[in-house]
């Protein structure tokens, strides 16, 4: 286990990596986040005009 | 030379289908190389023997900084296939890729600037491949600004594409800005052509992630363009019928 965290503080440089690879990941994932939520709100708007237009 | 691959690969419809089969496949692979190779870059691939533990932000500085110029000139051929031949598509993926590089720009200035402090001992400075690539993150919001403020269709895809071509002048810059200038940063690690400089338990995690970024890149530009194609397309036949089966499906 105590081998496992001291390879994970990497040698003193441990923060600067994880930061790094925190910050990539988490930008990464939030642009396949936004665009999901993007197309989501296109087609609700959608078919939001379909149903009004339907109960006319 | 006969024009008609790209005709085809101009039709909106025709993008639409070819896309969609691809696009699983491209996530996949991305996913997979991604793991693979920062799991081994993070954790198997050996300490460098002057940087120690600091240079596995290379992983995925590298791959972003690559991505990022290479985005850049996927913007200038696009511009130029529009311009040429008039293809609507061609804007499409232009106004679609230009945020995805600034998103690849972002990283590759942050991840830098980390690996900056420990190596260099500043988290920025004022050097030419720094600077160059500063400049590359506002060329993005330069076409995306301009894409925005002209409503007139047609005049913002000239725009862009013409602010896209002209700002692609940057990238041999900062490609050779290690070699004209005398830089704090260090000179290309990786290269597609020539022998790597690192051993293969270093280079070939950075082979991985390199390549899972292009597929990244490949699908959230599919997913981005199949959007602004759906938008644009509504009203014709073929979209009314995949909007429809796309309600349906999240009901």
């Amino acid at each position: 286990m105590s081998s496992f965290i001291s390879s994970l503080a990497m040698g003193g440089h441990g923060g600067y990596v994880w930061t790094a690879y925190g910050l990539c990941i988490f930008l990464m994932l939030l642009n396949v986040v936004l665009t999901f939520m993007a197309r989501r709100r296109y087609l609700d708007q959608l078919s939001k005009r379909r149903q009004r237009e339907a109960s006319r | 030379m006969n024009w008609v691959w790209l005709h085809k690969w101009g039709s909106p419809k025709w993008f639409y289908a070819l896309s969609g089969r691809y696009l699983p496949w491209l996530t996949i692979t991305s996913v997979v190389l991604l793991t693979v190779g920062i799991v081994w870059g993070l954790f198997f691939a050996p300490p460098d023997y002057q940087q120690g533990n600091s240079f596995r932000i290379i992983y995925i500085h590298v791959p972003a900084a690559i991505l990022a110029q290479s985005i850049y000139v996927m913007l200038a051929v696009a511009g130029a296939v529009g311009l040429i031949w008039k293809i609507k598509l061609a804007d499409i993926a232009l106004r679609q890729a230009a945020p995805i590089g600034v998103w690849m720009t972002v990283i590759a200035l942050m991840t830098g600037s980390i690996w900056g402090k420990p190596t260099w001992g500043a988290y920025w400075v004022w050097d030419a491949r720094l600077t160059s690539m500063l400049i590359l993150l506002f060329l993005y919001l330069g076409v995306i600004a301009l894409g925005q403020a002209i409503t007139n269709r047609d005049n913002s895809a000239r725009a862009c594409a013409v602010l896209s071509l002209v700002g692609v002048v940057n990238i041999p810059i900062i490609k050779y800005s290690v070699e004209w200038w005398n830089t704090l940063h260090q000179s290309a690690s990786f290269s597609f052509t020539q022998k790597p400089a690192m051993p293969t338990q270093m280079w070939f995690p950075l082979l991985l992630t390199v390549i899972g970024f292009y597929c990244y890149f490949g699908a959230m530009l599919f997913m981005r363009m199949r959007l602004e194609v759906l938008q644009r397309e509504n009203g014709s036949q073929w979209s009314t019928t995949e909007i429809d089966r796309l309600i349906g499906e999240h009901k």
